[in-house]
């Protein structure tokens, strides 16, 4: 009974939602009016026009208090403005950096500053929506001094900005010879480890026999007097054919796809060595730039005071005659030096140190002590 | 008494043991295949440097979950059990104690076995070294560790772990918040360098963990 009287208020409801959706599809739909819309653009641009307002005076009004709380610290050639509150943190970067820099370039490294003024910006003022950083431009170069580490991040972030005018100044020839940018460091006397393990694992003997100590091999590892040939001069057969295989894309695109073939499928050395010969170019260095650098600025340590002038003035000889020139001395006299400091900068070795081994045990000791004297009692 | 307490742990655990196991000896072998694809000896040390980080998490989560496992049943039972027993607290928690650390041996030997397999088969590039047994005593510290640590705070109250957990998690909320108000003060980064650099607890975790390695 109850379900009949159901089904009938239902199909009442449905009939009048039928016949109300009916009316107003019937109904013509109210016409876009111009005037209306235009009305309705001018009052948005108007609103945009406040918003854009209030968003400068708020910025106008950051600039200001900046401005009002700025100071600066000198050291060395660097000049960094920097917000009051933060210059004990902006004085022990800025003495880091300069430290960093001269034990690489002397004296000289002022020369990579230009006087240039350096404005220290935290990452408050980065990640603001009213900050304008053309504005902080105006005052010197701005630089990020991270909420993390500021002291450490704000010094390699000074040393990274003298890094790239160095490169900036360096001329074709030797960058083509570095082939990338020197890595900025706060310890200059250091080699990364990264150089290490690549000289140990490089694909060419030749790099491992400058490991052994063989200073000529070190010379040809660092790309000295590139061969015309580099693939048969540096690499062996097997070599030569996992290189081609790396560089399949670049070779199979212009030159012999049979000799492609053979060299890859057949083992054919003659035919790896043929493509490699055709395509000397493509055929990279022993050692990448990264290592290269490290021997550049061994060089520019051993040159002492002057060094970078030197490096930055002479031209038109051969990039180890430059080298020479720079560190005062004979080529050989830095390899040996370059040599020396990339074996002391082997990476922590996998083996487990005695020392590791008994703090852990002496920690799960405590750590068990703790867990026998635990109550019963819950 | 021993038996019955480290064969109910072997019970509670056996399916965490196979995975751990299983996962244990499938890293190294898993971290040398591509050695053959790479250019050159550099690219072989990148890559089984990225595989280096499964071996800590490994030991951290063996560790958490197999003393979990451990104590799991004594605090549903309210800890009945144990006050049953006619054996003073210190020697049931050691039973318990000894008990983990043998069911810890199978994933152990399994990332050594794993190493050995791996380098065994392989022809190592000229200029790297295996360091399978290195790797494995390291893993075995690290596994060892993390179950002391956890079964030390599970053998507590439960309010033991709970202010334990608890003032972690308020650091790591307050360090957040500070960080969101734009004030620039590090309360985690202290404690956790306090942790992970000797002579902290768990330096053992950090570093490269290589296989193969220059």
């Amino acid at each position: 009974m109850s379900s009949r009287r159901w089904g009938s208020v239902s199909s009442t409801l449905l009939t009048a939602a039928v016949v109300l959706i009916g009316l107003g599809s019937a109904t013509p739909a109210k016409a876009q009016d111009i005037a209306s819309i235009e009305a309705r653009v001018a009052r948005l641009q108007e609103r945009a026009r406040a918003l854009e307002a209030k968003a400068d005076s708020i910025a106008a009004a950051n600039r200001r208090r900046f401005a009002g709380t700025l100071d600066s610290v000198e050291v060395g050639s660097f000049k960094v403005l920097a917000d009051t509150a933060m210059m004990k943190d902006v004085r022990r970067a800025a003495t880091l950096a300069w430290t960093a820099l001269t034990g690489v370039f002397g004296d000289s490294a002022s020369m990579l500053l230009h006087d240039r003024t350096f404005v220290a910006i935290t990452d408050a003022i980065v990640d603001s929506a009213h900050t304008d950083l053309r504005w902080h431009a105006t005052l010197g170069t701005p630089v990020l001094a991270p909420r993390e580490d500021r002291v450490r991040g704000l010094a390699m972030n000074l040393v990274s900005a003298a890094y790239e005018s160095f490169w900036q100044r360096l001329d074709p020839a030797m960058k083509d010879w570095i082939s990338s940018p020197l890595l900025p460091t706060l310890e200059p006397g250091k080699i990364p480890g990264n150089s290490y393990v690549e000289v140990v694992t490089a694909g060419s003997p030749i790099a491992r026999e400058c490991f052994s100590g063989t200073l000529s091999a070190c010379r040809r590892s660092l790309g000295f007097d590139r061969p015309a040939d580099p693939a048969a001069a540096w690499y062996s057969a097997a070599e030569r054919r996992a290189l081609v295989d790396r560089l399949s894309f670049s070779l199979r695109s212009g030159t012999d796809r049979d000799a492609h073939a053979r060299c890859l499928h057949m083992g054919s050395d003659s035919a790896c060595s043929a493509l490699l010969a055709a395509n000397a170019e493509l055929v990279p260095a022993i050692l990448s730039g990264m290592t290269r650098g490290t021997f550049l600025v061994t060089a520019l340590r051993k040159g002492g005071s002057g060094a970078l002038s030197r490096l930055l003035e002479s031209s038109g000889d051969s990039v180890s005659t430059r080298i020479e020139r720079v560190a005062g001395t004979r080529l050989d006299v830095v390899l040996a030096e370059w040599r020396a400091s990339i074996i002391d900068a082997r990476p922590v070795k996998t083996r487990l140190a005695a020392s590791s081994a008994l703090t852990s045990m002496f920690w799960m000791a405590c750590l068990l002590t703790l867990a026998l004297r635990s109550s019963r009692w819950r | 008494m021993f038996n019955a307490i480290f064969y109910t742990q072997w019970k509670w655990s056996r399916l965490l043991l196979l995975v751990a196991t299983f996962a244990g000896l499938a890293i190294p072998l898993v971290s040398i295949q591509s050695i053959n694809e790479a250019y050159g000896n550099f690219e072989v040390v990148h890559t089984i440097q990225g595989y280096g980080i499964g071996y800590p998490l490994l030991a951290a989560c063996l560790g958490l979950l197999l003393s979990l496992t451990a104590w799991g049943s004594d605090h549903r039972g309210r800890h009945v059990y144990a006050l049953s027993l006619p054996i003073p607290r210190w020697h049931y928690v050691m039973l318990r104690y000894i008990s983990g650390l043998l069911l810890l041996l199978a994933p152990i030997l399994a990332v050594w076995i794993g190493g050995t397999l791996a380098t065994h088969f392989i022809k190592i590039p000229a200029g790297l070294e295996a360091y399978s047994g290195s790797l494995a005593v390291r893993f075995a510290l690290c596994a060892l560790l993390a179950y002391t640590a956890f079964f030390a705070i599970s053998a507590g109250t439960p309010r033991t772990a709970g202010i334990v957990l608890g003032i972690g998690a308020g650091l790591v909320a307050a360090q957040v918040l500070l960080s969101a108000a734009g004030i620039e003060v590090q309360l985690l980064k202290p404690i956790v360098d306090g942790l992970f650099i000797w002579p902290g607890p768990f330096e053992i975790f950090t570093g490269r963990w290589m296989l193969l390695d220059v």
